[in-house]
């Protein structure tokens, strides 16, 4: 039986890029399990600061600044957050090992040498440096630190849906005209990256979109401190309008009521729209 | 470590009692502007200092939306996750409420008292 990293608390999963995880979790201590086509990995962070990337694929092992640049190469990578106490977070430092830690950032970043193409696995290592920080090849007994994952599957998060932040295209158009259409709906659209992709109504949505994007910042930040599965929705209730933004395919929908319409009903309208999306 | 609230104390405040008495309710406190809590009821959350700085961003960045789009002022925040929903209101001008509930807790009631709430002036620390 090999050790595993402890499994603190289960706090949602969600399919995005490294940078985003790591520019949403500044108020984060935990690890994030990361699944990558068939290999598995983590990401140890303590309060926005990575300490540590681990994957392994098969029996190759690739720890690291290595990691690092193998999760960062991937548009997608599917995480599930697990917060952290002090003592949680220093035993799974001493778990992972030194090679897996990575130094702070601007320190020793512009020496660590690019990966491969075409990666599948492992690095191959620049002639005449030693590697401190990266761990390449074949580590047959190295501790399994994703044992205690089927236990935490089963933790209240199976079947949790999880927060999608890929970068498809297509769009159903048709969903933007089906939200307009339900009473008390002024204006839809969806936006990605800081820009409205599609919108529908007579508002100008274009200026929300900023104060959106921040308001999602401290959605996330307050999903890492809770126990509260993925995001469904947030709607800000103001005196003569609610603002709506959820999570929608590769963005985010931003749909504006009028103060007539309730929180039920808005409500009803995203899960209508979420399994319309899935659907 | 993070600020746990050193004078989040459970203080009496009577609309919190009532909001936690509401089915599928698990926490409310009761935050000032400068992120101390004030009060904090029910469950414990173990970073509820984390939980009030980020909900007095989220009212700062919900402001902004309702300076952009001119139909403020702020009435209330609702985050609804997948196992969990986070209200969070003004109180006065002094300070926010915010209640953490089960996504099938009765919403309209959680709001009636929290607006109750937004009646009172935040007690002073």
């Amino acid at each position: 039986m090999t050790p595993a990293i402890p499994p603190g608390t289960p706090i949602g999963r969600i399919e995005t890029s490294l940078d985003w995880l790591l520019s949403h979790t500044t108020r984060f201590q935990g690890a994030i399990l990361v699944r990558i086509s068939r290999g598995r990995g983590l990401i140890l962070i303590g309060y926005g600061r990575p300490a540590a990337f681990y994957f392994r694929l098969g029996n190759r092992i690739i720890q690291g600044e290595a990691a690092r640049r193998l999760f960062a190469e991937h548009e997608f990578i599917q995480a599930s957050l697990h917060r952290y106490t002090d003592h949680e977070f220093r035993e799974a430092l001493a778990l992972v090992g030194p090679g897996a830690r990575v130094p702070v950032p601007g320190e020793e970043e512009a020496e660590v040498p690019p990966l491969m193409a075409g990666f599948p696995g492992e690095e191959r290592q620049r002639p005449g440096r030693t590697s401190r920080n990266r761990s390449a090849g074949h580590h047959a007994g190295h501790p399994d630190y994703f044992e205690h994952e089927s236990v935490m599957a089963g933790a209240g998060h199976r079947g949790a849906a999880p927060l999608r932040v890929p970068a498809g295209e297509d769009l159903p158009e048709d969903i933007l005209d089906r939200i307009l259409t339900t009473p008390g709906v002024s204006s839809v659209a969806v936006f990605r990256d800081g820009a409205i992709v599609d919108s529908r109504g007579d508002e100008v949505l274009e200026s929300l979109v900023e104060p959106a994007e921040e308001v999602l910042l401290s959605v996330f930040e307050v999903l890492a401190l809770l126990s509260t599965g993925p995001l469904v929705q947030v709607t800000i209730r103001l005196l003569g309008r609610n603002v709506t933004i959820a999570p929608y395919h590769d963005g985010y929908l931003l749909v504006l009521t009028n103060p007539g319409v309730n929180l039920g009903q808005i409500r009803k309208m995203m899960h209508d729209v979420a399994l319309a999306g899935a659907a | 470590m993070h600020d746990t609230g050193d004078d989040a104390v459970a203080r009496a405040v009577p609309e919190l009692d009532d909001v936690l008495k509401i089915k599928g309710v698990g926490t409310a406190f009761l935050i000032r502007n400068d992120g101390s809590v004030v009060t904090m009821a029910g469950d414990p959350e173990p970073d509820i200092g984390g939980l009030s700085a980020s909900s007095l961003r989220l009212v700062f960045e919900s402001g902004m939306i309702a300076n952009r789009i001119r139909d403020g002022p702020l009435s209330q925040i609702f985050l609804e996750f997948e196992n969990r929903v986070l209200m969070i209101q003004e109180v006065d001008q002094d300070g926010v409420i915010a209640v953490i509930a089960r996504p099938d807790a009765n919403i309209g009631r959680i709001s009636y008292h929290m607006k109750k709430q937004g009646q009172r002036p935040v007690p002073a620390g």
